[in-house]
């Protein structure tokens, strides 16, 4: 708590440097700021040198707004004290930022936040002038009856400890400033072209999953199934290019936008090779599990997928397009005689 | 020149030192001089204390902080140049409520 000083703390002050008694001091003080309260009432400005300005400032009416309640009130026009600091004084307490100025920034981003924390304002850096000394704010002072200047010299340890990190933090932030400006000109086209290099890779990435998806669908379900579904499991047989004959009637009828796969399959229980097929009755019923396509149900029931249109035409009841078979829905699979 | 008893200062809009120190002079009894040495021991005490960090409280007057500045940007209206201005230490000052009120 040596940080809040009051009256009290002044007079001693004024005791300690001239020979006067406490209660002369204490007299002094208290008409010296008696007096410049008076002044600013009718002079409206007080300049004292080596302090700095006192001055009235008018302030004009305006509307502001409740913030509980939102309605709209005026705040009247009012005068109010303004203070601003000697300019020796003010470069006095401004010593541990003295060597830092202005600069002209060029397409420079917000900086960073300053990491040094509001209590721990750090010493001086040069210790040139040992009468005005920045001590490390945070450094406490004994309370005690000896004159100011001993008390400056009683702390050089303290400071010499904390001596560094003026000096550091100072340089560090000069050079990050440099680093950002430098950077941030280096970085604005490439970051530019890292942006346009992630935004075409990604869509070629997307591109090829779509047609991943669209392969990998080779039956009615995908609109857009073209003759090219190529990738079916099962290898190509050793006679090729026969085309299924599937009774044309079905075709045109069942398989509206579709073309049908034209690759031919080695067989597992069925040929599929210049062979047409008759429905002979139902073998058995199934039920369609969720995301089941009737060429999945072609392949559990007839170890390929090329005979869906079989059972499409079959529940022709049923379903009358294609992709129109839901999850839940029995279907009636049918028994397939080759017609040779 | 001083006018009336109670008018204490010229009309000038300003007190500065001088006006300043005679009438703290005649207030308080001390010589010109001495009162002239007595504000400026004063004002030295004072910032002695503001440059170790501590803050001062007068009573019914108000009170003196010494508090850091963040850097920031500036731009310039008329250039529209932008300048980085850094971090500083500035002392304010805050008027006591009595006060306040009185010149409200």
């Amino acid at each position: 708590m040596n940080n809040k000083l009051n009256t009290q703390d002044v007079i001693d002050a004024l005791v300690q440097k001239h020979d006067m008694s406490k209660k002369d001091a204490a007299a002094f003080v208290k008409e010296f700021f008696l007096l410049i309260e008076q002044a600013l009432e009718s002079d409206k400005t007080v300049k004292l040198k080596g302090l700095g300005t006192f001055k009235i400032v008018e302030v004009g009416t305006r509307e502001s707004v409740n913030v509980n309640t939102g309605e709209r009130f005026t705040i009247q026009g009012h005068s109010k004290i303004s203070f601003v600091a000697d300019a020796t004084l003010r470069d006095m307490l401004n010593k541990p930022f003295a060597h830092f100025e202005t600069t002209v920034l060029n397409n420079e981003t917000e900086p960073e936040e300053e990491n040094i924390p509001p209590e721990n304002i750090p010493p001086v850096e040069h210790v040139t002038n040992k009468s005005v000394q920045s001590m490390p704010l945070k450094a406490e002072l004994p309370v005690n009856e000896e004159p100011l200047s001993p008390i400056q010299e009683e702390k050089p340890e303290e400071s010499k400890v904390e001596e560094e990190s003026c000096p550091d933090i100072s340089k560090d932030r000069m050079d990050k400033i440099d680093d950002n400006i430098s950077i941030l000109q280096k970085t604005n086209k490439k970051t530019l072209y890292t942006f346009l290099i992630i935004t075409i890779v990604s869509v070629l990435l997307m591109c090829g999953i779509a047609l991943l998806f669209v392969f990998s669908f080779p039956d009615k379900k995908s609109n857009n199934s073209k003759s090219t579904t190529s990738p079916l499991p099962v290898p190509v047989a050793t006679d090729k290019s026969e085309i299924i004959a599937i009774p044309a009637d079905t075709f045109a009828r069942k398989a509206a936008q579709t073309e049908t796969p034209v690759k031919e399959v080695a067989d597992a229980a069925f040929k599929t090779d210049s062979v047409t097929y008759v429905i002979t009755g139902t073998k058995t019923t199934y039920k369609i599990k969720k995301g089941e396509t009737l060429t999945k149900v072609s392949l559990r029931f007839y170890g390929t997928k090329e005979l869906w249109l079989y059972i499409l035409k079959h529940n022709s009841k049923k379903i009358q397009r294609p992709e129109m078979i839901s999850e839940g829905m029995i279907l009636k699979i049918p028994e397939l005689k080759k017609k040779e | 020149m001083i006018l009336t008893f109670t008018r204490k200062f010229k009309i000038t809009e300003v007190v500065n030192n001088k006006e300043f120190t005679a009438e703290l002079s005649r207030k308080t009894g001390y010589s010109v001089e001495v009162t002239s040495q007595f504000i400026t021991s004063l004002i030295e005490g004072m910032s002695q204390y503001l440059q170790d960090g501590k803050s001062i409280t007068i009573q019914s007057f108000g009170s003196f902080e010494v508090k850091k500045k963040a850097e920031r940007i500036s731009v310039n209206p008329v250039t529209k140049k932008r300048m980085l201005v850094p971090p500083k230490l500035a002392l304010t000052y805050k008027p006591s409520a009595m006060l306040k009120e009185k010149f409200k």
